[in-house]
């Protein structure tokens, strides 16, 4: 049973007073479908770059299956390569000058032969429904193109945990399928995919598991129906403060 | 610029050894400069220009739009050295004109024959680019021991050339809408504040860019797939591209 433990979390962005996360603890078990949501600047983005390694926190510790991420280059690449963020933005991790080659760059990072990467580049593409643009170069993606791109990107690394921070944000209806169903062909495979969303909708509709960030801590976490028991329209939940 | 990116993505012989095709402009351009003859540089422009429209499929048009855009400049660097201009010697009548034109055989011929070299030189660069997207040039250049950070750098500065263009498109309309350009004092102020948000903003990419490299694992060194293309015996055998499927007809 693999687990990622975030126990106790604390960390502030250097010059800022307020803590981005404040005392964090949660668990994220394998084999579930997680929406991470939230009001913005609720937490939700340095949760991902914490779990990804990118931020060190101040305080508590990421365990992942029970052992504290050692944070040396050796340690950190572990942790990244069972770990997986698609950031917010596409269009800034897409570096190479085509498709094809900004897919094989991440399982090239982890050691695979050229041979095997091959592979998982056209089996990844196959998946994100890509392999029809794998010669073109990036910058001449559409923005779902893009966004699927990135995913791909990560998804060759074969992630148990897949993060995604508000991928589904600016994509038309759908894409937007197009994109959850290849974040759920990877759950069904037993991955965990944790996906930040501020579409509440989506959240209820689509997760096993809802976690509510308000700042920098767990306001509530449960099943959709436990989350939203009246529905999902904002105006049942005026929150105070 | 993306205009040159299509056809060099649109053409048949997209999938031949990008080495090959190099190869066949470096050579053209040895020749024009090597002889230096206006004849063989015509020659050799022909020889481009039969090339690019019966083996790559290019639009003749579209090869010759193009290279007239070039041929005007170069006419016109071209001209001074066809004409000079004289003083009228103190024997002869009083000049209607003061000053004289002048175009001996000499300097003419001259100024053909570098014209002719350096459009066929210009025509044998734009068939190389025209027909080779710049991943395989980026790629080419890997192959002898260039130094990686190089391959590195160029393969940045392609992927992010349009991206800077687009922030740039963008800020721009942003200003006119606010008429930023009103008079010729804001618009130095606006092309001013374009700059530093233009500075800043490459900051911030770059940022993101290394933060979501290491999310995989970058350590430092770009690794990615080599390409792979037609040999050169692909040409007269006319098979099918069978490497990576042929992909996207469509245009970009
Ligand atoms: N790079 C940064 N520098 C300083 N403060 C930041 C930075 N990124 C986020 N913050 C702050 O941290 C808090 C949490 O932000 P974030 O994790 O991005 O929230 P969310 O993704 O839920 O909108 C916010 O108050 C935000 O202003
Ligand atoms: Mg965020």
């Amino acid at each position: 049973m693999t687990e990622l433990f975030f126990d106790d979390i604390v960390y502030t962005y250097p010059g800022v007073n307020a803590p981005a996360l404040n005392g964090l603890s949660l668990r994220i078990g394998s084999g579930k479908r997680i929406a991470l949501i939230g009001r913005n600047g609720g937490g939700k983005s340095t949760l991902i770059l914490v779990a990804n390694g990118i931020i060190r926190p101040d305080r508590g510790t990421l365990r992942i299956d029970g052992a504290p991420v050692d944070y040396k280059k050796k340690g950190i690449y572990r942790l990244r390569e069972r770990v997986g963020v698609v950031f917010q933005n596409p269009e800034d991790q897409l570096f190479s000058a085509n498709v094809y080659q900004d897919i094989s760059s991440g399982p090239l990072n982890l050691g695979l032969s050229i041979g095997e990467a091959r592979e998982r580049v056209e089996e990844v593409a196959e998946r994100c429904g890509l392999t029809a643009l794998l010669d073109r170069p990036t910058h001449a993606l559409s923005g779902g193109e893009k966004t699927r791109a990135a995913l791909a990107g990560i998804l060759a690394m074969r992630p148990e945990f897949l993060f995604a921070d508000e991928v589904t944000n600016a994509l038309d209806p759908w894409i937007r399928i197009q994109v959850l169903n290849i974040l759920d062909s990877w759950a069904a495979e037993n991955h965990t995919v944790v996906l930040s969303t501020h579409d509440w909708d989506l959240a209820a509709n689509w997760a096993d598991e809802i976690v509510w960030l308000e700042k920098g801590k767990i306001y509530r976490q449960g099943k959709p129906e436990e989350i939203f028991p009246g529905g999902t329209q904002p105006e049942r939940y005026r929150r105070d403060g | 610029m993306r205009w040159i990116d299509r056809f060099a993505y649109n053409n048949r012989i997209r999938r031949l050894d990008p080495a090959v095709k190099a190869g066949f402009s470096l050579i053209m351009i040895l020749v024009c400069l090597g002889f230096d003859r206006p004849y063989v540089s015509a020659a050799a422009l022909l020889l481009i220009l039969i090339l690019s429209v019966s083996l790559a499929g290019l639009p003749l048009r579209s090869f010759l739009k193009i290279l007239a855009g070039e041929a005007a400049f170069l006419i016109l660097s071209v001209v001074p050295i066809a004409v000079s201009i004289v003083r009228p010697s103190a024997a002869e009548p009083v000049p209607v004109f003061p000053l004289k034109l002048l175009i001996t055989r000499d300097s003419a011929l001259n100024a053909l024959n570098l014209l002719t070299r350096t459009l066929a030189c210009i025509s044998a660069m734009n068939f190389l680019s025209m027909t080779t997207p710049v991943v395989d040039l980026i790629d080419l250049a890997g192959r002898p021991r260039v130094p990686e950070i190089m391959i590195d750098l160029m393969t940045l500065i392609y992927r992010f050339i349009f991206t800077l263009f687009d922030c740039l498109e963008r800020m721009t309309a942003a200003k006119e809408s606010r008429l930023g350009f009103r008079s010729l004092r804001t618009a130095f102020r606006s092309a001013g504040e374009i700059a530093a948000n233009l500075f800043l903003e490459t900051y911030r990419r770059s940022r993101k860019l290394q933060v979501s490299l290491e999310s995989r694992c970058w350590d430092g060194a770009f690794r990615v797939i080599p390409q792979t293309y037609d040999p050169i015996r692909s040409l007269w055998e006319r098979a099918p591209s069978r490497n990576q499927p042929v992909q996207n007809r469509e245009t970009l």
